[in-house]
């Protein structure tokens, strides 16, 4: 009885998924910001086809020139095509965003979950704990991380997860503390179900909607912070192309070849708008409620 | 009142230990042995065995640890492994440097957030209210870094109002803090306009307007004092993000602060240093929130701190 | 806040805006006014540099700020010919063995405190720098002095434990600045850091950590050496050492007239800056020399075949023409032209000219027919990262797959003092042939022999150069060094940079020093 409860609620928002796709389209500003998201995608995946050049590939001669039909976004101090180097940067930079991300989502699920289903000490152990991580400012807490990590990709995501995963577990606990007490939930352990299986299948997809719209909103901000990480030469290292680390070497041309640093730079505000435009749409059709 | 302070406190005290336990494994559990930071390579093992001891390494990490606690709590970060100089004299030279640059951003972002914000909640959904909103998105979605590289090229290089870097008069402070004021202030805009909504839809707006006040006197008297109060608490939350900005920011513009001298030591593996500025600017930013709080209930005297 | 509360209800958009501007550069007004009276007749010269000392104390200091060079006197002066000529030391006399050297000192010398300079702080200087408990990184340059004796007010008599040709040379550099008698006890800890007392053409006034060194004229100093045409007080009033870390911010500053002296212009930027009105190149040849190391104690550098296939797979004329435009020589010795009595004329002969299929060939001989694969480690700056990416590809053309390691300057040296390295890039700046054997001495090892070469003929040839009795006989038997290195290929010679300065227009009477620029030598500045 109580599993088609359960299946019943999944059900009815499953046919509530596509009216609030409806919605969500109905919004300009969210399929603005989806188009960008897909392009990044686009880029990503398709860089060698879109790339006009190596993007490792050195051509002293023409160094530091600025962007012409050869080169669309001009050349760097190696010669190498600035426009084919930024297209592969996407790859870098979604990947390190979604990475991060789903570290951060990971734990603050796991972590959150302990705390909003099992409460008392745990419950008041993980929140202090939460409160700790959240009082940190995101950008320094990674710098102090990766100063005991080193620099490198996957460090460089753990180091975002580590400062992010607050956030994910606050509103885990949340969206257990409310469901717990529900009705279908009682039943279920009344029914004898085992604590996994009630989180698992009962808990976590009725909680996901805030999951889903945090996650558009913390990408970006992992984006950025790999870029300021490899800006400050404490990210990505070359000679793998990271918008922030173009923009690291391109600083030491700054008055002469400006474009070595514009370029990476607009594009990080291209896929972040899109994130921030698609998140909050996702936001006020999803869950009102997240609006701060 | 008391209580609340008290468990503010504790929190404080919380965030701290927390992240001194962080910041004290930075040395322990990075890859290589702390000696050779102190000494270099070429020395016998006596002597090496000599300085593990006579720096305690040769303890049980618990005690180390309390030890580390001990001298903090007297105000002594230790000794820098490059500088030869106690890392609380490093962090005294540059506290200010920081300080002001912070202080100055955090002005200069409310000050331009909040004719905006106030003005997009009036004109909402208007050309105004959106193209302000768009400015505020780009503004969110920019990396504070790039911005400052491209405030410093054209303003400052190719302007040549300002000057290109360095530290000392109000000249030098005016970049950086325009660099960090104005990211910041894209995000407190947005904040203030919905704040600034949420008022106008309340009941007692309603009641004023339906008395025939005039709409400047129910904005102006009614509205904005109440909008106003909750942007206070923002003033404490966009302390730690300031902080953080600033740490980028004085190394574009090449300000002396604790962000380059953390940096720069991340780089030299000067751990005693990271530690340190660590711990100050934690402890910058837990103060700034606290400070935040007290103001939240002296402007609002409904809120009782609990 | 009442009053601009108003405005935002009823006055249009601009007018709310406007007046939060106003009220923001009021804010600035009031804290920040300065009195602007000051700054206009003061004569400033700014000159920047990339990084900022540890402290400012010639006996302590790891690396020396330029401030030093203004601070101090030295018993010896190096005039624009590099010559060793007087300083706070009208002359000296050697003893006929070469062990005894007697200098009579300047009278009428005073230091910035006004107290009279004597031989008693002469002696006191090189004491405390062979003092182990200072800890002076300079003191094994002095280790060949056995005493200072003070025989009288004027006179100091130094007698050396073997003879030392390049005595003269330890004597002039900015480490052996005289320093008051006793200062540490006088202003202990601060010495260094808020105080420095010297008798040079410059005073001490404020350092402002990580941004600023400032400097005033030193308007008593009468004293400077013969061989300038100024021997008085500095013509301008204020010499600022800026400390900017970014290379570019150097130069947009250097052209928005932030700064008015740069020292090691980057070589691509030299021809831009050349074509600015605002702005004088100065060039010269440079006593640096660049190059390729190896640990030549692992494998497979510990193959001299493999050494030099190295040196054979480096395109040295690219190199120069592409990474330095051409503001550089190519090298194959081990020591710059600059070093006119000690340079090996027939380096290039000797050395190992690009040859890609005969690098192969040796690598095949060597047991390396594929090549193989390793790391290649640099400092984080423009030109050695640029080096170390056109190396890599020029390496990977005969085989060797090498993996690109970055560091920031302190890092780097941590990283070989640790012994980490296989190849590296590293580029010396120093205007002697005793660099050798800084380098290159097996008591070097492990740093600052960082290409972990130890060998005892290398260390007998070195030794035999270093206490030979005339200068003469060292030139000479420093060439056979070079000569047993280039056979060895201890090192891949790769490039000897121009030294380039790029000053202001307003900056007047700039002469190239082949050290150092002599600031109080009749250098102005025009104030607009």
């Amino acid at each position: 009885m109580a599993e088609e409860v359960a299946s019943a609620r999944i059900a009815r928002s499953e046919s509530a998924f596509w009216h609030l796709m409806k919605r969500l389209f109905r919004n300009k500003a969210a399929v603005f910001g989806l188009v960008i998201i897909m392009l990044m995608f686009l880029c990503a995946i398709a860089a060698p086809l879109i790339a006009t050049h190596d993007y490792a590939k050195q051509d002293l001669p023409s160094m530091l020139q600025s962007p012409s039909r050869a080169h669309l976004f001009g050349t760097d101090e190696f010669g190498r095509d600035i426009f084919s180097r930024v297209i592969y940067g996407s790859r870098v930079s979604l990947k390190v965003g979604f990475l991060a991300v789903g570290i951060s989502l990971f734990a603050g699920l796991l972590l959150g979950s302990i705390a909003g289903y099992y409460g008392r000490i745990l419950d008041s152990a993980i929140c202090a704990l939460v409160d700790i991580a959240l009082a940190f400012p995101m950008t320094l807490l990674a710098i102090a991380i990766i100063a005991i990590l080193g620099p490198g990709l996957f460090n460089v995501c753990l180091a975002i997860a580590l400062s992010s995963w607050g956030s994910f577990a606050r509103i885990t606990r949340g969206q257990f503390l409310s469901l717990k007490s529900q009705e279908f939930i009682e039943a279920a352990k009344i029914l004898g179900y085992s604590d996994l299986r009630i989180i698992l299948r009962h808990i976590l997809p009725n909680s996901l909607a805030p999951l889903v719209v945090l996650t558009t909103l913390e990408v970006p901000k992992a984006i950025i912070v790999e870029a300021t990480l490899s800006f400050l030469g404490l990210g990505i290292q070359p000679p793998l192309p990271s918008w922030g680390s173009i923009m690291s070497s391109g600083r030491s041309f700054l008055f002469d070849a400006p474009w070595i640093t514009v370029f990476p730079g607009l594009m990080i505000i291209l896929i972040v708008m899109g994130f921030n435009l698609f998140g909050d749409a996702l936001r006020d059709t999803l869950d009102p409620r997240l609006r701060n | 009142m008391l209580r609340y302070f008290a468990r503010r406190m504790t929190f404080l005290a919380l965030t701290l230990l927390g992240m001194t336990i962080i910041i004290f494994s930075m040395l322990h559990l990075s890859p290589g042995d702390p000696i050779d930071l102190i000494v270099g390579p070429n020395v016998t093992p006596e002597v090496r065995e000599n300085i593990r001891h006579q720096y305690g390494l040769d303890q049980p990490l618990i005690v180390q640890y309390l030890g580390f606690m001990r001298s903090l709590i007297r105000g002594d970060l230790g000794q820098s492994i490059i500088q030869h100089k106690p890392v609380s004299e490093l962090i005294a030279e540059r506290f200010y440097v920081t300080f002001e640059l912070s202080v100055t951003a955090l002005i200069m972002s409310f000050l331009i957030a909040i004719p905006i914000g106030i003005k997009a909640a009036l004109k909402r959904n208007t050309a105004t209210d959106y193209s302000l909103m768009a400015a505020s998105l780009i503004g969110i979605s920019m990396p504070t870094f790039w911005f400052g590289l491209m405030l410093l090229y054209i303003v400052a290089f190719k302007l040549r109002l300002f000057p290109i870097s360095g530290y000392g008069t109000w000249k030098h402070l005016f970049l950086p803090a325009l660099t960090i004021g104005i990211t910041d202030a894209a995000l407190v805009a947005r904040m203030v306009r919905s704040s600034m909504l949420e008022v106008i839809r309340q009941d007692y707006i309603r009641t004023a307007r339906s008395k025939g006040l005039p709409e400047r006197v129910v904005i102006n008297r009614h509205a904005l004092r109440n909008a106003l109060i909750p942007i206070i608490t923002l003033l404490g939350l966009r302390i730690g993000w300031i902080v953080g900005g600033s740490v980028v920011v004085e190394i574009v513009f090449a300000r002396p602060g604790l962000g380059r001298l953390m940096v720069d030591s991340i780089l030299a593996r000067d751990y005693p240093v990271v530690q340190g500025t660590m711990v100050v600017l934690t402890t910058c930013i837990i103060l700034g929130n606290l400070l935040a709080d007290v103001l939240y209930a002296v402007v609002d005297p409904r809120i009782k701190l609990r | 806040m009442r009053r601009y509360r108003g405005s935002v209800g009823k006055g249009p958009f601009g007018v709310s805006i406007f007046i939060a501007l106003i009220v923001l550069f009021g804010f600035f007004g009031i804290i920040f006014s300065e009195s602007p009276s000051m700054a206009a007749e003061k004569k400033v010269i700014v000159q920047a540099m990339d990084r900022d000392p540890d402290i400012l104390d010639t006996m302590k200091a790891a690396w020396y700020s330029d401030a030093l060079i203004y601070l101090h006197d030295r018993l010896v002066s190096r005039d624009y010919n590099f010559r060793y000529r007087p300083g706070l030391a009208t002359s000296w006399d050697v003893s006929e063995d070469g062990l005894m050297w007697t200098f009579h000192l300047k009278k009428e010398v005073k230091f910035h405190d006004g107290t009279p300079f004597t031989a008693k702080d002469v002696k006191w200087t090189i004491d405390t720098i062979k003092d182990p408990k200072t800890a002076s990184p300079f003191a094994g340059d002095l280790k060949a002095i056995d005493q200072v004796k003070i025989i009288d007010d004027y006179t100091v008599q130094m007698t050396l434990k073997y003879p030392f040709p390049n005595l003269l040379f330890n004597l002039s550099n900015t480490a052996s600045g005289i320093q008051k008698a006793g200062c540490y006890d006088e202003y202990g800890e601060d010495y260094g850091i808020k105080t420095v007392i010297g008798t040079g053409p410059f005073m001490f006034k404020e350092w402002v950590r990580g941004d600023r060194i400032v400097l005033v004229k030193n308007p008593h100093y009468n004293w400077g050496p013969e061989w300038m045409s100024n021997q008085g007080p500095p013509l301008f009033d204020e010499l600022v050492i800026r400390t900017i870390p970014e290379e570019s911010s150097r130069i947009m500053e250097l052209l928005t007239g932030g700064v008015h002296v740069l020292r090691d212009v980057p070589p691509l930027q030299v021809d831009k800056l050349k074509n600015n009105p605002e702005i004088n190149i100065f060039t010269e040849q440079s006593t640096k020399l660049g190059y390729l190391a190896y640990a030549c104690d692992k494998k497979p550098f510990d193959d001299v075949l493999v050494r030099r296939a190295i040196n054979h797979a480096v395109d040295r004329e690219t190199i120069v023409k592409y990474i330095f435009s051409g503001y550089a020589t190519p090298a194959y010795g081990y020591l710059p032209q600059a070093l006119k009595d000690e340079y090996l004329e027939e380096s290039e002969e000797l050395g190992y000219k690009y040859d890609p299929a005969k690098a192969k060939e040796l690598l095949a001989k060597a047991g390396f027919p594929d090549g193989f694969e390793t790391t290649l480690s640099a400092e984080n700056d423009s030109t050695s990262r640029r080096l170390a990416e056109v190396l890599q590809a020029q390496l990977a053309e005969i085989g060797i797959r090498a993996k690109i390691q970055l560091f920031d300057s302190a890092s780097y040296v941590a990283m070989l003092k640790a012994g980490q390295q296989d190849l590296f890039v590293r580029l010396y700046s120093w205007p002697n042939a005793d660099i050798l054997d800084w380098f290159l001495l097996s008591s070097q090892f492990p740093y600052p022999n960082h290409s972990r070469w130890c060998d005892p003929k290398t260390d007998e040839l070195i030794n035999s150069a270093a206490t030979a009795p005339t200068w003469e006989e060292r030139a000479e038997k420093y060439k056979e060094v070079q000569r047993y290195l280039i056979e060895q290929a201890v090192w891949c010679p790769i490039y000897i940079p121009d030294m380039m300065l790029a000053v202001r227009k307003e900056v007047k009477n700039f002469k190239i020093h082949p050290w150092m620029i002599q600031y109080s030598d009749g250098i102005d500045i025009e104030t607009k």
